[in-house]
């Protein structure tokens, strides 16, 4: 990122590991530079020779285009398919990323509403579907959250099985929102399982220490 | 006396399944890797970490032990607390093994359960779910717990930012500018 927002500078060299592959970014060929600005494509290798760079002196940003074919871009249908196969495949587990995460951003960020029903669809066809739902929507940044993902989460502190109460709990506490601080405090009054409770106890504390 | 922890999710060892009665484990949920990692072994053995109980603060370090080992902090964390005298007495051998956490004082609070077997095993899933169910000996902290006591390691030199993958260095840089400012 750091290496993208130099200006009027021709950067010779850089770090090829800094550069991260973005699920559907689009490349603008005439510009040479990614009309997402966040991210360029990854480059496996690591010597800048190897690689054509592009740089763009209008911009004076730097895109690298290296020669191996390009990540294709997915069709927002076919990222939800892969969005799918990805939680059935991957089990979420704490302190690790989970590869459907970027995903997901991705579509909050072209198809809000259909990834929003998609998530709603598959929370309901099970309870080990509706945790993987919930957990991976509290990983997602607040800030592209629909109201109606955050309702979906907050729906699931009043589900019977304790899995479902703790994805949503740990979801809310990710979240960090207003909305989910104040859903977490409501609940720790009705919590039974102990073990939980305590969760949403510290997450609330440790909010406000 | 002294007990060893491990994280586990223990919603897992409470769920059901058709044919499962309540009291029982339903393997899906514990065993099955893609599902959980409960009770993964890797070269027959299952990874602990030791601590005195009566030590203060004992849970905090159980925490940062583990929560060190991670890329990100993604999420909080739950511990079970086993009595390490159970699981000898069930004929789990243990071993001093060097931990996989960044802070450098905690790696030798590990230990492995090794040579197990299936039957060794399901003695395990034994302790650890009458533990969970039973007991109550859940230790919980939350994603922010978990912030703090990185940070408070930070402040101590008791792990270096600099040795921190990017994403856990830029969560734990940012907890303690958050907390200066404040």
């Amino acid at each position: 990122m750091r290496d993208t927002k130099v200006k009027s500078e021709r950067p010779a060299i850089v770090q090829p590991s800094t550069y991260e592959a973005h699920p559907g970014i689009v490349m603008s060929m005439s510009s040479s530079v990614p009309l997402s600005l966040g991210k360029v494509f990854r480059f496996n290798g690591s010597v800048a020779h190897t690689v054509p760079y592009v740089l763009d002196e209008s911009y004076g940003f730097l895109a690298q285009m290296a020669r191996q074919p390009s990540r294709p871009v997915l069709d927002p249908e076919e990222q939800l398919r892969r969005l799918v196969q990805l939680l059935s495949e991957h089990a979420i587990i704490s302190g690790e990323v989970h590869p459907a995460e970027d995903v997901l951003v991705a579509l909050l960020r072209v198809r809000p509403k259909r990834v929003t029903d998609a998530l709603r669809e598959l929370a309901a066809t099970s309870p080990e579907e509706r945790i993987d739902v919930l957990r991976l929507i509290g990983r997602a940044p607040a800030h592209l959250l629909p109201e109606e993902l955050l309702a979906l989460v907050i729906d699931g502190l009043g589900a019977v099985e304790v899995g479902v109460r703790d994805a949503a709990v740990r979801a809310l506490d990710l979240n960090g929102s207003g909305a989910a601080i104040a859903a977490l405090g409501a609940h720790v009054d009705q919590e039974s399982e102990g073990w939980l409770l305590d969760y949403a106890r510290g997450a609330l504390q440790s909010r406000y220490a | 006396m002294t007990v060893l922890v491990r994280k586990v999710e223990p919603a897992a060892w409470k769920a059901t399944a058709d044919g499962i009665h309540v009291t029982e484990v339903a393997a899906d949920f514990v065993f099955t890797k893609n599902t959980s990692r409960e009770i993964a072994t890797e070269r027959c053995t299952l990874s602990f970490w030791r601590f005195d109980p009566t030590t203060r603060g004992w849970e905090d370090e159980a925490a940062l032990a583990i929560a060190g080992g991670w890329k990100t902090i993604n999420d909080g964390l739950y511990i079970v607390v086993l009595e390490e005298n159970i699981v000898r007495d069930a004929g789990i051998a243990l071993r001093e093994s060097a931990g996989e956490t960044r802070v450098d004082d905690l790696r030798d609070h590990h230990v492995d359960a090794e040579a197990l077997d299936i039957g060794r095993l399901n003695v395990m899933a034994k302790i650890i779910a009458d533990t969970i169910r039973n007991a109550g000996r859940v230790v919980a902290r939350s994603r922010g717990d978990l912030l703090t006591l990185l940070a408070n390691a930070a402040e101590a030199r008791r792990l270096q930012l600099a040795q921190l993958p990017k994403d856990l260095q830029a969560q734990v840089s940012g907890h303690l500018n958050s907390r200066k400012q404040s």
